[in-house]
């Protein structure tokens, strides 16, 4: 893994207005870099931000105030977003939660892949959009036979890698994947879990993983990042962050991960976090190497 | 002390276009009072389908094809919907997984809470009404319930909607629990404190729980026994330290192997390969065997019988038999091991 | 002074009602202007074709008919907003006097067919879906569908054929007979078959509507845990169900008042009921000017309000929508 960076969040505001007046933050003031070939885990709980992190990323939102930088490209500049939208939209893919939703229910598992492809006008490598598709297919563990199928004909697992299938097809160099493991049963994450991990390693993608579960987490990715109400509370390498955890809040959701230990378990305890109302707002310190924690 | 309630070799189906689902294939099981069960297994698997064949609560185009549903000996199988509606809340209660869905989003916390209490206590008065909406909320850790019972499911939080159910399931006081994925939807903080909340609501009420679950890492707070389902049927049933530190069915082993906390330090997460067979044409023989490393020949042909292991433990695998090669099991004796 | 948010929203909602009354008001204008026809046919009858070319043009100045349209449409306005919306040229009366007359028939029409309407549906809706997939929802689901298909006009003369016709049991047109115009019993002989059309047309659609409705809300998680908690049916459909789904359908009754509206002027039409329908009709094919206007902005009122009435409602359904703050967030 070399260090360079790949993308680089820089002073992310994003908020959602109310009303006029009334605004809630769901992102304040967040910065953290991601390198090639990394897999960076954003955790907090629903609500933290995370997921408006992910839109911003991807360009869904338009930030209120920050930097994006993709290669050192400023995302959120509209000229430089217009100069490179080609390159933008075809080397970074987003990930859902629930496929159920965001595939559409009446198009057929081929065309689904196949449609950014269609839509960029790639011409596809392997002759037809239909040998694509059956490619990437094949590559992400799904039976060819599906090619046909529509999404409610498919389980949730093989929903979620149709829609993994669909991000790959266009080669990208950053997968941003909202909670896609969420909503699958534990013996079906597993796989998907696996999945990324060997695109990792074999092809040297970079994923933004957000998620909640941190046991998950804890195995997939390489750093993490632990976001607690719009703002990043801890940033570390993933065994520096689970072995000496520093913030309140990261120990106390360290303390909620079940261990399938009946014994253990029922000793455990759940270490409560209540932000000190007025508390004053941290910015993140360097503490060790690569161990940022708010203070 | 005798089964609370006794479910005996019972068989649901439902129709479905293509033809018949057989989503529960002959499932005994017993829960003694204030104990709490642990069913686990993957979507499709036929727990969820189990709790509310019990409570009666199955869409029309299901039907429980043969075995019988005990509760303090007495037969409820046959029980229609006006004898059922009676035993609904005070017998049994249900909390369901997703509190985004399960509460009446038109009507305040506190009326559908006191609409159960009403059900059981017709009598009450107003002021009486309010004061035990106000002790049920209290008992399920909602604080400032005075204030909040006024307030719309929206007002709420997850965690908070999840323990309005759970008002909302105890205010009859029930003999058994029935909770269905209650913490799935929720994120890992409040799944914690909800599990304390199920447990310290049985230790004070004594209300024996099943709780319906696919993740087999949050069972061991909570359960006293656990029993594993795939494809309808239970394969293996044990206490929790039975299941945890001497797991003997090959499904077992994979479903705790895929836990990350079990595969630290390696490359992959072992998980269970392929999908769960279809219900619909059930295969031959034992269903696991085509996603099973150790499948034996003979799990091709005839399902295996409920080997018993000890008084409380039972598994389903040919591995059992005494005529079986002898396998080591991958896994077991929890995170000392 | 600061002024309430209140009075800000509904000062925001009056001006865009009279905004649309006022845009109405030109297309409608404009539209009567361009229709082909002779708006003189109307106020002098058949002595128009003996008219000679002088004569004719006098006539038109005398009704101002040659003044170019803005000047026409600005005389109108100006008549309109101190209260003189002009004369009827076939009634030679003042148009609010014709209508005044004319518009209590409609209102009984339309009134009690669209209660009857909304009740009926309701509770032909709540039967359905009450034995959802029985004998009775599917007959009723049948026969509704081809009922809501048949069109008013050859409805309304079927039924005449054989009640009125064949059968003499009842009259086939009109509000009451003659010199009996203070009758109930007359009236309301006179209203059964008017009412019988309009009902069966619309009926069904609207109980349909309300069968979805309701079985959407059955099919929610929440009636699980209702039935869990030891409700029986009929209280999850009527405290929780019903209770959920009635808002959503008073908004679209709200709506669909024009609707049924409509479905009257086209019926009373037919059956020569003296109601503002037949005036509709009759003003618009002699080119009765000033009537067609006053009779179109009244039901255009009629339509803006109810989809006022229809948004308010909406906004009143949901307790999400009610208050303004996000809601709570709690932590434990």
């Amino acid at each position: 893994m070399d260090n360079e960076i790949l993308l680089d969040v820089q002073h992310l505001t994003h908020f959602f207005p109310i009303t006029k007046k009334i605004a809630v933050k769901a992102v304040d003031d967040l910065s953290f870099q991601l390198r090639r070939g990394e897999i960076f885990g954003l955790v907090g709980e629903s609500g933290s931000g995370k997921s408006t992190v992910a839109r911003c990323v991807m360009n869904l939102y338009r930030p209120q105030a920050g930097r994006i930088l993709y290669k050192g490209i400023d995302t959120c500049d509209r000229r430089a977003f217009r100069k490179n939208r080609r390159m933008l939209q075809t080397t970074r893919q987003l990930i859902f939660q629930d496929s159920a939703s965001s595939l559409n229910q009446r198009m057929r598992v081929c065309d689904i892949i196949a449609e950014p492809m269609r839509i960029q006008h790639i011409t596809p490598p392997r002759g037809t959009h239909r040998a694509e598709a059956a490619f990437q297919m094949h590559y992400v563990g799904l039976d060819p036979s599906f090619l046909d199928r529509y999404p409610p004909e498919l389980s949730g697992g093989q929903r979620q890698r149709v829609a993994i299938a669909r991000a790959l097809a266009m080669e990208p160099e950053l997968l941003v994947a909202d909670e896609p493991i969420a909503s699958l049963d534990v013996s079906i994450q597993a796989q998907i879990v696996n999945l990324f991990k060997h695109l990792q390693q074999e092809h040297g993608f970079s994923f933004l993983f957000i998620a909640h579960d941190l046991a998950m987490v804890e195995f997939l990715c390489d750093r993490v990042g632990v976001m607690y109400h719009g703002r990043l509370l801890e940033v570390a390498p993933t065994e520096e962050l689970f072995q000496h955890p520093l913030h309140p809040y990261t120990k106390s959701l360290l303390s909620a991960i079940p261990i399938p230990d009946p014994v253990r378990e029922r000793a455990r305890k759940l270490i409560p976090y209540e932000e000190e109302p007025g508390a004053p707002r941290g910015t993140l310190r360097e503490v060790s190497p690569d161990h940022f924690v708010a203070e | 002390m005798g089964a609370l309630l006794e479910v005996k070799n019972l068989s649901v189906r439902f129709d479905a276009r293509a033809g018949e689902v057989q989503a529960v294939r002959g499932v005994s099981f017993s829960l003694a009072a204030g104990e709490v069960l642990a069913v686990v297994g993957e979507s499709g698997c036929g727990k969820s389908v189990l709790c509310k064949a019990i409570m009666k609560l199955l869409p029309p185009t299901a039907r429980i094809t043969s075995g019988s549903i005990l509760v303090n000996g007495a037969d409820i199988t046959a029980y229609r919907e006006r004898d059922m509606r009676r035993l609904r809340g005070k017998l049994f209660s249900m909390v369901f997984q997703d509190p985004m869905t399960s509460l009446n989003p038109t009507m305040t916390i506190g009326a559908q809470i006191g609409e159960a209490v009403r059900l059981h206590h017709p009598r009450l008065s107003r002021g009486e009404l309010r004061s035990r909406v106000e002790e049920l909320m209290t008992l399920v850790g909602i604080d400032r319930p005075r204030e909040r019972m006024d307030l719309y499911p929206c007002h709420f939080s997850g965690g908070m909607r999840q323990r309005a159910v759970m008002a909302i399931a105890l205010a009859g006081e029930p003999s058994i629990l029935f909770a269905d994925e209650p913490t799935t939807a929720l994120d890992v903080t409040i799944q914690s404190q909800i599990l304390d909340l199920l447990r310290e609501v049985q230790q004070k009420l004594g209300t024996a729980t099943v709780f319906v679950t696919h993740d087999l890492g949050v069972v061991a707070r909570v359960a006293d026994r656990v029993a594993v389902m795939y494809a309808g049927k239970i394969v293996e049933t044990g206490t929790a330290e039975e299941i945890f530190y001497d797991p003997r069915h090959p499904y077992t082993w994979g479903l705790l192997q895929s836990l990350p906390a079990l595969s630290r330090g390696r490359d992959t997460l072992r998980a269970i390969p392929g999908m769960p067979p279809s219900l619909e044409n059930p295969p031959r023989g034992d269903a696991f065997a085509c996603r099973n490393p150790y499948a034996l020949a003979i799990d091709y042909e005839e399902e295996p019988p409920m080997f018993r292991l000890s008084d409380t433990h039972y598994a389903a695998t040919w591995l059992l038999d005494p005529r079986a090669p002898e396998v080591i099991p991958p896994i077991g004796g929890g995170l000392h091991g | 002074m600061t002024i309430s948010r209140g009075a800000v929203y509904w000062g925001k909602k009056l001006l865009l009602f009279l905004l649309s009354v006022l845009l109405l008001s030109v297309a409608v204008f404009c539209v009567s202007r361009w229709a082909p026809g002779d708006p003189l046919v109307s106020y002098y009858g058949d002595r128009v074709e003996k008219m000679s070319p002088e004569e004719r043009a006098w006539a038109e100045d005398q009704l101002g008919l040659n003044d170019p349209l803005p000047v026409q449409y600005v005389r109108w306005l100006t008549g309109a907003l101190q209260g003189d919306f002009g004369i009827s040229y076939k009634y030679k009366m003042d148009v609010v006097e014709v209508i005044g007359s004319r518009i209590g028939n409609t209102l009984i029409l339309g009134g009690i067919g669209f209660l009857l309407i909304f009740t009926l549906a309701l509770l032909l809706g709540i039967l359905c879906a009450w034995r959802e997939d029985g004998l009775l929802d599917r007959i009723l689901c049948k026969v509704g569908t081809v009922t809501s298909c048949i069109p008013e006009f050859w409805l309304s003369l079927v039924l005449i054929l054989i009640f009125a016709v064949w059968l003499r049991w009842l009259p086939s047109s009109g509000a009451y007979s003659i010199g009996k115009s203070g009758d109930l019993s007359d009236r309301a002989v006179h209203l059964i078959l008017p009412l019988t059309v309009v009902v069966i047309n619309h009926l069904w659609y609207y109980a349909y509507m309300i069968r979805n409705r309701i079985l959407e809300e059955v099919r929610a998680d929440y009636v699980l845990l209702a039935r869990a908690k030891g409700l029986g049916k009929g209280s999850v459909l009527f405290r929780h169900c019903l209770r959920n789904a009635i808002p959503s359908y008073l908004s679209i009754m709200a709506i669909s008042l024009p609707h049924v509206l409509g479905g009257t002027y086209i019926v009373e039409t037919v059956f020569s009921y003296p109601g503002i329908g037949t005036l509709s009709y009759e003003s618009a094919r002699y080119q009765d000017y000033n009537l067609l206007m006053l009779l179109c902005l009244l039901t255009g009122v009629v339509v803006i309000l109810c989809n006022m009435a229809a948004q308010a409602i909406n906004e009143r359904i949901d307790p999400r929508m009610r208050s303004g703050e996000t809601g709570e967030v709690t932590r434990r």
